[in-house]
């Protein structure tokens, strides 16, 4: 469905991404990993039409979109939820919504639609006339991804989703995103919190110095010790143990602290 | 008392004219971060045109329609050509643009018709109603009735229809309103049209109730942006506020002649400018930036 | 002052008398009308003048000039009724009335910026033509002031001086605009000029490297509205009337246009202009058919120049071929470096002892015959003095120890005779004094707590509204050691870097500062008492070369003042050389040769990271803060920077502290770390420590549920006992 083709992406003079490319089917959740610094959130950028690349190709639905400005890509179907969110921090929540339905006003089903997409959050049910910016960190993250379903993308792209939250918000985040995935939306994410995002997704690429460095199911890669390197640096990290420590919490998803000691076996 | 209420009141039409300039700034300024500094020729060049179609003959209500689409097109020709070329060069570059923008508008009109005052007429006719021994004109009148109109049927824009919807977004976060679907650039030019209907409108009004020249006139709109400032620049209710400290500043000080001590500074001339000015560097002093972390860091790599 | 630096050749000498020759010889044979444009066009030039100065220069748009040149002018106009002063003492008055004044709308200027600048001039402007021109005491009655201005002199005797005559005037108003092109040249080629242009370029970098902006804002509206007061007593003098119309907000805006066609930051550019503009209006007034467009052509080319020809006039000689345009900037150096020339003739090298001391004992520069004895040189106990209305400032200097070793080699002397106070590191110093990539090494510190502490900040708490952004973080860096701070994004750690570096004010908290507590001073204090930095975002002045980015970063060492720098005295051209030869050696060190003279936009990124490390180490700040200096750098490049801060921190004893993400450069680079999450210190200890920490990994990938674990750690439980 969507399918980017050896991108080189410039800012100024300093290259971002170098011949990166990816791919995400319909209905899958793949997620994009790596260091800061890495591109992670270029590349978001770049599909979503923020950025230009200076060359390669991006496609979506066999529709070539790379260079297109962004109010055009998202009436094609892909919708993007940036890093720091980007509420429109002075206007009531349901004015968030109502933008966030823009491509589709004409339609007139905004009501049903906001309903809907307000019934996997309904905390915003209590705040919708309340300014986006007085809202707390986790609502805030949970009104840019409602934002982001009012245009009911095909393609949902969310950009460091986990930034600056609690892990227990996360989770729920995670989840409902699972769930959102399940109806039908495909799902590009970046995501610092490596753990958290291979758990979630079908497939991910990590993401080292602009160049795409491993691409694997996620499940192989929550066993990778190559993987940890990436991260960490490879000369003194214990790689092993820190792969173990990663492999035991595969039995669990859910941050209520008994994880750790229920599938602590070999470490 | 008496006196200082009567001047009070007789400022009103100055507050209706400082709230259409402010509101068309601060529309201006939310949509693309720039200050106007030709709002005021934004204002005097409708008020030539339209006077020029009058003495051709139309009548008053084409004339003033014309004069207020003349408003409309220099707003969005200025957006063009000043404003988004010289955004990637920098914010500095746009201003000095408007200034540009405002030593043509006042060369080209002092070419074309002359320094010399004009006085066109008012669409209301010219009757008084008086308050005691002062006087409200026709024309002052109806500059207040199409402000408050005028006033209402923006933020009736800006609430219930989707143009507005969208401009409210593209002014609170461009980026984000791109990626809604919005063409930021297209609700820019808008927004410049739009100030520059507000200022034709505000310009017709007010030349028919004081007087038009190329010189002066474009002046009479830097108590708005005093006005814009006190209220913050980015909120409408906030640039009305602002116009009616403003316009009551101006109106007040002549009324203060009687006053002890003051009477005598405030009776001089340009006093309520000297007021305004004063107000104006305090607020600013109050508001301003101080050097800070947030300067260091925009959007950064990753 | 550049060109003072030059020595002075007898072509220039010849060309300048030609020079001046043309330009006094022609107004006894050119038509009387033309006298009047030549004059008018000084009077322009001036006035662009000034606002190259302040708007080109330092960057603050002012559309109030032409209240100030009639400042000036009434001002004048009052003294001469009321005291009856003659000319020429008239003219500092009114430059001095103008330039308080124009001081006071920069107070305005400190707390708003760039637009609303714009708009406070102007408010200014409008505020000073309805009220304060009309005041009767300023302005005098019916909107015109007088000033009937005495002829100094008898009549037919030789100093007979009446400024109504147009000559006389001339002659005048040549002199005051060569007095200021020269002053306003010597100032842009000084510190002060420097200075500007970094507040200019970038206020928060310039802050960092030691400069008050305040001051230097302040200053430079002082400095124009002088030189604007000074062309407004002209003009009232030669006139003996002055007008309010001619000081309206609109001859504000026409002045800009003609800042602004001059090409703004240009001299030469401003004068140009002014000849431009006074022709085009005597033009437009002798030819019948154009009359009335004047006004409309000034703005068009304010237009004009804005969209498609931002270099103005001054742009003009880059277009013509490389010899004219060398001839072009040769001829303006010439009359600079005339005087300069001249000075030097007679010059005798001083005893540089009585310089300002600096650890070297003996100026910034490394020049054989000057240096002192060693003897000398022990005597002095060298302290660094900067000297300030705040008191002494004892200014740390890391770059002088390499500079102390070049010099103990030339002399044969060990380094510690010349140094007596050389930090613990210099026993593990390399002898070379050059950047050979890949000679650093880690090295072996004597353990932590025996090391004395260059930076504490001690429980840093920073909240912004009701957000807690960093919660009760410590921080040390000891003597000779490289810091490291990480943790995940968002965690609070720009927050605290900023917090220590004194861009944000903590909530509570204390940071100190080689002993001194630096917590409620500003940034530029920080960096006068030793701390440098570096930013991620690249905070170089663009309009500048590598060179005078550098040489910028010499502000701390240069005790020079204003006006010597105004008048290029000969302490200031000699601190100006000692300030290039220690930005010379440190391109020397780093091997900037090849890019020293090359403007930074247009370099390649990770020179410019290179660059602004450069630069920080030229301020010989003994600790220096460098914020993601790895971000943007590929793989090789991000080797390469590890490689030259190991070095740094050996041969120059540089303490430093890093922010980074890239934990596997951070680890590779640093004695000890400090890891943030959640605006909390999660740990801290040695880098094999840290990446060991389960805290720290569970951090960065983050896996639920391990809340408990983590405080167990904090708390000091052994990893096993989970």
């Amino acid at each position: 469905m969507l399918e980017v083709s050896g991108i080189d992406v410039f800012y100024g003079p300093i290259q971002a991404l170098r011949g990166v490319s990816l791919r995400v089917e319909p209905g899958e959740m793949v997620a994009l990993v790596g260091a800061n610094g890495a591109g992670k959130t270029t590349t978001l950028r770049t599909v979503s039409g923020l950025l230009a690349p200076a060359s390669g190709q991006i496609r979506f639905d066999g529709k070539s979109i790379d260079g297109q400005p962004p109010w055009e890509v998202v009436s094609a179907g892909i919708a993007h939820l940036p890093e720091g969110r980007e509420l429109f921090a002075d206007m009531s929540v349901v004015d968030n919504l109502r933008l966030g339905n823009w491509t589709l006003r004409r339609k007139r089903e905004f009501r049903k639609r906001m309903d809907r997409v307000m019934d996997h959050f309904p905390i915003l049910r209590e705040r919708s006339s309340q300014a986006a910016g007085t809202l707390s960190g986790g609502e805030q993250q949970m009104l840019g991804v409602a934002r982001a379903l009012m245009s009911t993308p095909r393609l949902l792209v969310v950009d460091e989703l986990s930034l600056g939250l609690a892990p227990k918000i996360v989770a729920q985040l995670f989840e409902i995103l699972d769930e959102v995935n399940a109806e039908g939306t495909s799902v590009l994410l970046v995501e610092q919190f490596v753990h958290m995002a291979l758990e979630h997704t079908d497939r991910a690429y990590v993401l080292v110095k602009g160049e795409v460095a491993l691409e694997d199911e996620s499940r192989e890669l929550l066993r990778s010790p190559e993987l940890m390197a990436a991260y960490l640096g490879e000369a003194e990290v214990d790689v092993a143990d820190a792969a173990d420590a990663a492999d035991g919490e595969l039995a669990t998803s859910h941050a209520n602290g008994k994880a750790r000691h229920g599938a602590e076996s070999d470490a | 008392m008496i006196f200082f209420l009567t001047q009070l009141v007789l400022a009103t039409p100055l507050v209706a004219a400082y709230a259409l300039f402010a509101l068309g700034i601060v529309l201006i300024y939310r949509a693309s971060r720039v200050l106007n500094l030709a709002h005021g020729v934004m204002a005097m060049v409708p008020a030539y045109v339209s006077f020029r179609l009058r003495e051709l003959g139309l009548p008053m209500p084409v004339a003033i329609l014309l004069g207020v689409a003349s408003g409309a097109a220099l707003g969005a020709a200025v957006e063009a050509v000043f404003v988004r070329r010289l955004r990637k060069v920098s914010p500095t570059a746009q201003t000095v643009g408007t200034v540009a923008v405002y030593g043509l508008g006042v060369a080209v009109i002092a070419r074309v018709f002359g320094t010399t005052p004009v006085r066109p007429e008012s669409a209301f006719g010219d009757g008084e109603i008086l308050f005691g021994s002062a006087g409200i004109s026709h024309g002052q009148i109806g500059l207040i009735v199409v402000a408050c109109i005028l006033t209402a049927l923006l933020f009736a824009l800006f609430r219930f229809t989707s143009l507005g919807l969208a401009m409210r977004g593209s002014a609170s976060n461009r980026t984000a309103a791109a990626l809604m679907g919005v063409n930021p650039d297209r609700t820019t030019a808008v927004a410049w049209m739009m100030g520059g209907a507000l200022a034709a409108v505000a310009g017709i009004m007010l030349s028919s109730v004081s007087t038009l020249d190329p010189f002066g006139f474009p002046l009479q709109a830097l108590p708005a942006f005093v006005a814009a400032l006190i209220g913050g620049l980015g909120s409408m209710p906030g640039a009305l506020a602002g116009s009616l400290v403003v316009g009551l500043t101006i109106g007040a000080v002549p009324g203060l002649t009687n006053a002890p001590i003051i009477g005598g500074f405030v009776s001089s001339i340009g006093a309520s400018q000297a007021v305004l000015a004063v107000v104006a560097f305090v607020v600013m002093a109050m508001r301003g930036e101080k050097l800070s972390a947030s300067n260091v860091r925009s959007a950064g790599l990753s | 002052m550049t060109q003072a630096l030059a020595r002075g050749s007898n072509a220039r000498i010849v060309l300048l008398v030609a020079a001046a020759f043309i330009l006094v010889g022609w107004i006894w044979v050119a038509p009387f009308s033309l006298l009047g444009t030549a004059n008018l066009s000084m009077t322009y030039a001036l006035v662009a003048i000034s606002l190259v100065v302040l708007t080109g220069w330092v960057g603050q748009i002012s559309l109030a000039h032409a209240s100030f040149v009639g400042i000036g002018a009434f001002v004048t106009g009052v003294v001469t009724r009321s005291w009856s002063l003659p000319f020429p003492l008239t003219l500092p008055v009114a430059g001095l009335a103008a330039g308080g004044v124009a001081a006071l709308l920069g107070v305005v200027a400190l707390r708003v910026r760039g637009l609303y600048l714009a708009v406070a001039t102007l408010i200014f402007a409008w505020m000073a033509q309805e009220y304060l021109f009309n005041q009767p005491w300023l302005a005098g009655t019916g909107g015109s002031a007088e000033a009937p201005a005495r002829a100094i002199g008898v009549k037919g005797a030789f100093p007979y001086l009446n400024f109504v005559e147009r000559r006389t005037f001339y002659f005048v108003l040549l002199t005051v605009l060569a007095a200021a092109v020269l002053g306003s040249a010597n100032l842009r080629d000084s510190k002060t000029g420097r200075a500007w242009f970094a507040v200019k370029g970038s206020e928060i970098a310039a802050a960092s490297l030691g400069i008050d902006v305040t001051r230097y804002k302040l200053l430079a509206f002082a400095v124009s509205g002088f030189i604007a007061g000074v062309a407004g007593n002209l003009v009232i003098t030669h006139q003996q009337v002055a007008t309010t119309s001619s000081f309206a907000p609109n001859v504000s805006l026409f002045y800009l246009a003609i800042a602004v066609v001059g090409g703004l930051t240009s001299l030469p550019g401003a004068v140009a202009s002014g000849v431009l503009f006074a022709s085009l209006e005597e033009l437009f007034y002798r030819v019948e058919a154009l009359s009335g467009f004047l006004e409309i052509v000034s703005a068009g080319l304010l237009a004009v120049v804005l969209l498609f020809f931002p270099a103005g006039l001054s742009g003009i000689p880059s277009r013509l071929d490389a010899p004219a345009r060398v001839v072009g900037r040769w001829l303006l150096a010439a009359p600079t470096s005339i005087l300069a020339a001249w000075r030097a003739r007679g010059h005798v090298p001083t005893d540089r002892s009585e310089e300002m001391p600096d650890a070297l004992a003996g100026g910034g520069g490394v020049d054989d015959a000057a240096v002192p004895s060693p003897a000398t040189a022990t005597a002095h106990q060298p302290r660094l003095r900067v000297p300030s209305r705040r008191g002494p400032v004892n200014t740390p200097d890391a770059l002088a120890q390499t500079l102390v070793k070049v010099t103990a080699e030339a002399m044969g002397v060990v380094p510690e005779q010349l140094q007596p106070n050389a930090p613990v590191v210099a026993a593990h110093a390399t002898p070379a004094v050059h950047y050979e990539p890949g000679t650093a090494t880690k090295i072996d510190l004597p353990p932590r707590p025996e090391r004395p502490i260059v930076l504490a900040a001690r429980d840093i708490t920073v909240r912004f509204g009701g957000l807690t952004a960093v919660d009760t973080a410590q921080l040390e860096v000891r003597q000779g050691e490289i810091v490291g701070l990480i943790g995940p994004n968002g965690a609070g750690k720009t927050t605290l870097f900023n917090a220590i570096s004194g861009l944000n004010e903590p909530t509570s908290g204390t940071v100190e500062l080689f002993g001194n507590d630096v917590t409620n001073l500003p940034v530029h204090e920080r960096a006068r008492r030793g701390m440098g930095r570096t930013f991620q975002m690249i905070q170089l002045f663009p309009q500048l070369s590598v060179f005078e980015n550098l040489l910028v970063a010499t502000h701390v060492r240069n005790a020079t003042g204003f006006v010597g720098h105004l008048t290029a005295s000969w302490g200031a051209v000699e601190k100006e050389r000692a300030s290039r030869e220690r930005v010379r050696h440190v391109v020397d060190i780093l091997n900037l040769q090849d890019v020293a003279h090359r403007p930074v936009t247009g370099l390649p990124f990770g020179v410019l990271r290179l660059v602004e490390v450069a630069r920080a180490l030229v301020t010989g700040a003994p600790f220096v803060m460098l914020d993601e200096p790895a971000s943007g750098l590929d793989n090789a490049e991000t080797d390469r920077l590890t490689d030259l801060l190991l070095w740094v921190r050996q041969s120059l004893g540089v303490a430093l502290l890093v922010i980074e993400h890239d934990v596997k450069m951070v680890t590779g680079l640093t004695d000890y770390m400090y890891v943030i999450e959640r605006g909390r210190p999660i740990a801290d200890g040695t880098p094999a420590e840290v990446q060991r920490n389960e805290a720290v990994i569970a951090a960065y990938l983050g896996k639920p549920g391990k809340a408990e674990d983590r405080e167990l750690v904090a708390a000091g439980a052994p990893a096993e006992d989970r």
